[in-house]
């Protein structure tokens, strides 16, 4: 296989990586906040994608769309908060990932119900042909989806760096001991966090819409493959969980390039298992930073 | 059912069985199809609740292995022609093998890092079964896996599809009597054990990690077992019945039966079968446009409520039900 050719490759799978990217630090946020890997992730994107298709279908503004579905799949992570999680927030780890299957399944069920099996279409953010890169080409909503992905990471820097709501997060993740006695409810920061995580999900699902179709079932793959990036970057670190991201898209491409694209699937899987059992600290131990 | 007397529990076992025997002469070919369906399930989910129950190990991978054991029957006698018990053993070693490999190093995780781990397992084993075409048929499956012979006793001659009723059921009752005898040995105190405290059981010298394997591995090989009864009964697979959403099912069966006694197992795959059928049926007749499994929202809301409302499941619920006094007042009831 030629260079140019793996290059292409590898160009491609980035603006996927930038989606998956968004899902792992939404695990991220979560997991370093309360503790619990939210299965249902993958469903808020899922949400966002199906909202902007309908929207963009009846004529409303793709800006105004975006801006409505990423709401709506902020409000949806809020409830699941409410529903789901907080209810049993005092069981075992492991009875708030059934809940989070549970909220995941039934969210499945409900845009089935809504909006049926056909895929939906959504115009690419800006119209016109691929952008040339050197020898290579990029479509211009990866272009899209990468500028996403830098200024939300840009954002989230500044959020919890920068302000008190954002400090208040990475205290309760660093000791809820001390932060509940330094007057931070764990209850209100764990609707933080899922509010966060559903935002970035919405993001990414609104930005993915218009390079797969959005599904009732997008969700789950989406989760699942955001859930691996998280773990290739260890589950504590948002750069970590950025790279693994970008590192998983661009396997995948290059993997379906090579092999096949039926093996897409099978191959971010049997990286998730090589990590989990040989290297569970992730890919990236050397580079982690402090959590979110 | 843990506070029924041994009396009442009999009773209900034997109407259990009366019921076996009798609806599938009674019932029409859509309800011998549910009673050999949930038979499946109640064999699958009692491995699983094993795992789950006592172990202390959430895996998402049995739908997985009731697709192996499925497609390991299949393979064996449709592809290379094996006579069918063979197919069933080669089946099951298979299984069995696949379960032991997986187990090995998965079982050294934890808590949401298994589970997810075995989702993994899952996910390949979904994607193998697409992407082997030429062994499993691909996506459009594989046709005419053999069904049970005909068997004739005296002058009843059984339609095939009441034997299958009959195998089906014969498997779970065999695997709750099974699963019940296990949790009452000191075995199932190890697990119990191991499920409060993995250090604390293998510093009273038990061996946690083979434990936890062996245990693994006979919740694969019940979940391969019901997969490759499955695949002769309906003698047509696909790979879309063994997705995720299988491994899911069969964990909602589990906490919503609970794992307390073998009732759980039987209870939980009884009332998610059935509450899937009914509203399948609801779905049909209230929005017959709507396509695809709609069902699933009820089987995310039973989940999360049980979740929530009873932990410990349906048997413990219904523990606290019994004949006569409240338990409150029965000192030491």
């Amino acid at each position: 296989m030629q260079l140019e050719t793996l290059l292409q490759l590898a160009l491609s799978g980035l603006a996927m990586g930038g989606i998956y990217a968004f899902i792992a630090v939404g695990f991220v946020t979560i997991h370093a906040v309360t503790g619990f890997i939210n299965f249902a992730q993958g469903e808020f994107a899922m949400v966002a994608a199906l909202v902007t298709a309908s929207l963009v279908g009846a004529g409303v503004p793709l800006a105004l769309a975006v801006g409505v579905a990423v709401a709506c799949a902020t409000l949806v992570g809020v409830a699941t908060e409410r529903l789901a999680v907080h209810p049993v927030r005092h069981a075992s780890p492991l009875v708030v990932l059934v809940m989070t299957v549970a909220a995941s399944t039934a969210l499945r069920g409900i845009a089935l119900l809504v909006w049926g099996t056909t895929p939906y279409s959504v115009p690419a953010f800006s119209a016109g042909p691929p952008v040339a890169l050197g020898a290579a080409v990029i479509a211009r909503q990866d272009l899209w989806v990468l500028g996403l992905t830098a200024a939300a990471m840009v954002g989230l820097y500044l959020f919890f760096e920068r302000t008190i709501p954002g400090t208040a997060m990475r205290a309760c993740a660093d000791n809820p001991m001390a932060s509940r006695l330094m007057g931070i409810s764990p209850g209100t920061m764990s609707l933080l966090a899922f509010g966060i995580s559903a935002l970035l999900a919405g993001l990414a699902g609104a930005a993915v819409a218009p390079i797969t179709l959005a599904t009732y079932e997008m969700g789950l793959m989406l989760g699942l493959k955001g859930f691996v990036a998280a773990v290739i970057g260890g589950l504590r670190s948002t750069p970590g969980a950025v790279l693994g991201g970008l590192f998983l898209g661009v396997l995948e491409s290059v993997g379906a390039g090579l092999i096949s694209s039926g093996y897409k699937d099978a191959l971010a899987f049997s990286v998730l298992l090589a990590v989990l059992v040989f290297r569970p600290q992730g890919l990236l131990a050397g580079l982690r930073q402090r959590a979110a | 059912m843990m506070g029924m007397s041994g009396r009442w529990q009999a009773l209900a076992l034997a109407a259990v069985v009366a019921a076996v025997v009798v609806v599938p002469w009674a019932g029409t070919g859509y309800v011998r199809s549910l009673v050999v369906l949930s038979g499946l399930a109640v064999v699958a989910v009692a491995g699983l609740a094993l795992l789950v129950g006592f172990a202390g190990q959430l895996s998402l991978a049995q739908g997985a292995f009731y697709g192996l054991g499925a497609y390991g029957f299949a393979v064996l006698a449709v592809r290379f022609g094996w006579p069918a018990p063979l197919a069933l053993l080669g089946a099951l070693a298979g299984v069995g093998l696949a379960g032991w490999l997986v187990g090995l190093p998965m079982l050294r995780l934890r808590g949401h890092f298994l589970a997810l781990g075995t989702l993994a397992f899952a996910v390949i084993v979904t994607v193998l079964l697409l992407e082997l075409g030429p062994l499993t048929g691909g996506p459009s499956g594989l046709a005419g896996v053999p069904s049970l012979r005909r068997v004739t006793i005296g002058p009843l001659a059984l339609s095939g599809e009441i034997q299958y009723c009959y195998v089906a059921w014969a498997l779970a009752l065999a695997s709750l009597w099974l699963y019940q005898r296990l949790i009452r040995s000191e075995v199932g105190l190890a697990l119990q054990a191991m499920s409060s405290s993995e250090v604390g059981t293998a510093a009273m010298g038990i061996d946690v990690g083979r434990l936890k394997l062996s245990v693994f591995v006979a919740a694969a090989l019940l979940g391969g077992l019901a997969g490759a009864v499955y695949a002769s009964y309906l003698s047509f697979i696909s790979p879309a019945a063994f997705d995720i959403m299988l491994s899911v099912q069969l964990v909602v069966m589990v906490m919503v039966g609970g794992t307390a006694t073998f009732w759980g197992p039987l209870l939980g795959a009884l009332v998610v079968t059935g509450l899937v059928e009914v509203l399948r049926g609801v779905v049909a007749a209230v929005l017959p446009n709507v396509r695809g499994p709609v069902e699933i929202i009820a089987l995310g809301l039973v989940l999360g409520l049980i979740m929530v409302w009873e932990p410990g499941g349906l048997v413990a619920r219904l523990g606290q039900w019994r004949p006569g006094p409240r338990p409150a007042e029965v000192p030491g009831g």
